[in-house]
């Protein structure tokens, strides 16, 4: 499995310098826009788009055919992407608080708010769990190309319901009741809820990868 | 005796296509050459012994494990080579050389850039600006850097010239001097089974239609130059295949030297690899 993963960093590193040149413009747009908060959104979302970028590079050369006759075994398919999914998520979440706090302190940020920042960054991590855990199945049944349509429509669906549910707490008038603590606690328990459909998505694309025909 | 592939009764059904009942045994230690023409079942039997499809009916051994394809013990012994290099293009040689050696766990650094530099492979350029022979070079150098015991080709050699053909045919030639190592060659290129293996498996629509001893079957078969009246003569069992014309009548049989014996008068030459192919596609031979 390292073998694979290398494989994909190397792949990756192709799309390197134009990464660097999104973190500038995301930068100089939160230098302007006076809001470092949008910084570290924009990182977990365009890095963990890279797993789509890197399960586009094997499906055009097909190389999960060629790897399937090397010591490795579906479920390594599988494991070394989602594997991947949080690495880069992890890094988007690691760069854009680097770069938060970075912008923060040129633009003179108040410090106090970046406990909300950090709260608030993993909730969008969370949500990209979900997007990609809704994902990453369809990818391993229909391929790159066909799941590119579906994308549309799970950012749809998923950024729906975290309207939804902002909608619903201001509907009950809970907006000014929410307190750190239970700011902390919601994360958590979306965190968690994150993690599981993760997990979830993970035996789904076990089991589709099992059955699949090269 | 050992056998490096078994396969038995393996069955895969397709809408249009199916491999039927697909039964031969490679011994350990030998060349075997795959033949037959496009569609025939060459490939789909090779993803079979890979498990990269899924088999309706059958059972297959690799390296006397059954079905070795999904153990990785026996992979590490295996090498695999197709008709493309399936290495995604942004790779350059040192890269295949590190992923390779974080996956195998015989890989043989050296052994790797002493193929890459006798294939003329360049190090400073990523794959997509490889040529089509270069991809299936580079694939070649990585089969023969782990150690395996078993090459399997599936007509990786298509898109060679003859020149480098001819110089991996002399490597696998060497390959197979240790005796527990074993070459499966799927190949349109006749001459090239005919030049190294030992013994031909024929595959036809999905059905085997004989696993034979290369020199047995050279010996055997042979080429009647008759008239219709002459063909007549001939013993039926001994044919396999009839091609006519406006002037003569040829046959392809399976008793050369008898027939020889028999009827001096007629002429009767060697049957090449490609001959027996050809004469059973177009007869559309389905029993030989």
């Amino acid at each position: 499995m390292k073998g694979l993963l290398l494989k994909d960093i190397y792949n990756l590193r192709k799309v390197g310098k134009q990464y660097l040149l999104i973190l500038l413009f995301f930068t100089i747009y939160c230098f302007f826009l006076k809001n470092p908060s949008f910084f570290p959104m924009m990182t977990i979302m365009s890095f963990s788009m890279l797993i789509l970028n890197s399960m586009g590079f094997d499906e055009a050369s097909g190389f999960d055919k060629f790897a399937l006759t090397l010591p490795v075994n579906r479920e390594d398919l599988v494991r070394t992407k989602y594997l991947l999914l949080l690495l880069l998520l992890a890094a988007g979440y690691v760069i854009g608080m680097t770069g938060n706090v970075l912008i923060s302190l040129f633009i003179q940020e108040e410090m106090t708010v970046f406990l909300e920042q950090i709260i608030s960054t993993a909730a969008v991590a969370a949500v990209f769990f979900l997007l990609y855990g809704t994902l990453l199945p369809l990818v391993f049944k229909l391929g790159v190309e066909k799941a590119r349509m579906m994308m549309l429509v799970c950012y749809i669906a998923v950024f729906a319901a975290v309207f939804a549910v902002i909608k619903l707490i201001t509907g009950m008038g809970l907006e000014g009741k929410v307190t750190d603590k239970l700011m902390i606690a919601a994360t958590a328990a979306t965190a968690v809820f994150a993690v599981l459909y993760l997990l979830g998505s993970y035996i789904i694309s076990i089991r589709i990868i099992r059955k699949r025909e090269w | 005796m050992e056998y490096a592939i078994k396969v038995q009764g393996l069955t895969k059904h397709y809408k249009d296509f199916t491999l039927d009942n697909v039964s031969f045994q490679v011994p350990a230690g030998s060349i075997v050459g795959f033949i037959g023409e496009n569609g025939a079942g060459k490939s789909t039997t090779i993803k079979a012994i890979l498990d990269l499809i899924q088999k309706d009916d059958g059972s297959i051994e690799l390296l006397g494990q059954e079905n070795g394809a999904r153990n990785r013990e026996i992979k590490e012994q295996i090498s695999v080579i197709f008709d493309e290099c399936y290495f995604p293009d942004g790779l350059m040689v040192e890269n295949v050389n590190q992923m390779m050696k974080q996956t195998y766990r015989h890989w043989e650094p050296e052994t790797f850039f002493h193929y890459c530099k006798e294939f003329g492979l360049p190090g400073k350029k990523e794959v997509k600006e490889f040529s089509r022979g270069m991809k299936v070079k580079l694939s070649i150098a990585v089969a023969l850097s782990h150690k395996a015991k078993l090459i399997i080709l599936d007509d990786a050699c298509g898109s060679l010239d003859p020149i480098v053909r001819n110089e991996i045919l002399d490597i696998f030639m060497d390959f197979i001097q240790e005796e527990e190592h074993t070459v499966f060659l799927s190949s349109h290129i006749t001459s090239d089974i005919e030049k190294i293996c030992d013994y031909i498996l024929l595959i036809h629509k999905g059905r085997i239609l004989f696993f034979e001893n290369k020199d047995a079957l050279l010996y055997d078969y042979g080429i009647v130059k008759c008239t219709e009246e002459q063909y007549k003569e001939l013993d039926p069992a001994w044919i396999v295949g009839v091609q006519k014309n406006r002037f003569e009548v040829e046959v392809l049989v399976n008793n050369r030297q008898s027939l020889e014996g028999q009827f001096h008068d007629y002429v009767v030459d060697q049957a090449s690899i490609e001959d027996i192919l050809l004469y059973v596609v177009k007869n559309n031979i389905e029993k030989i």
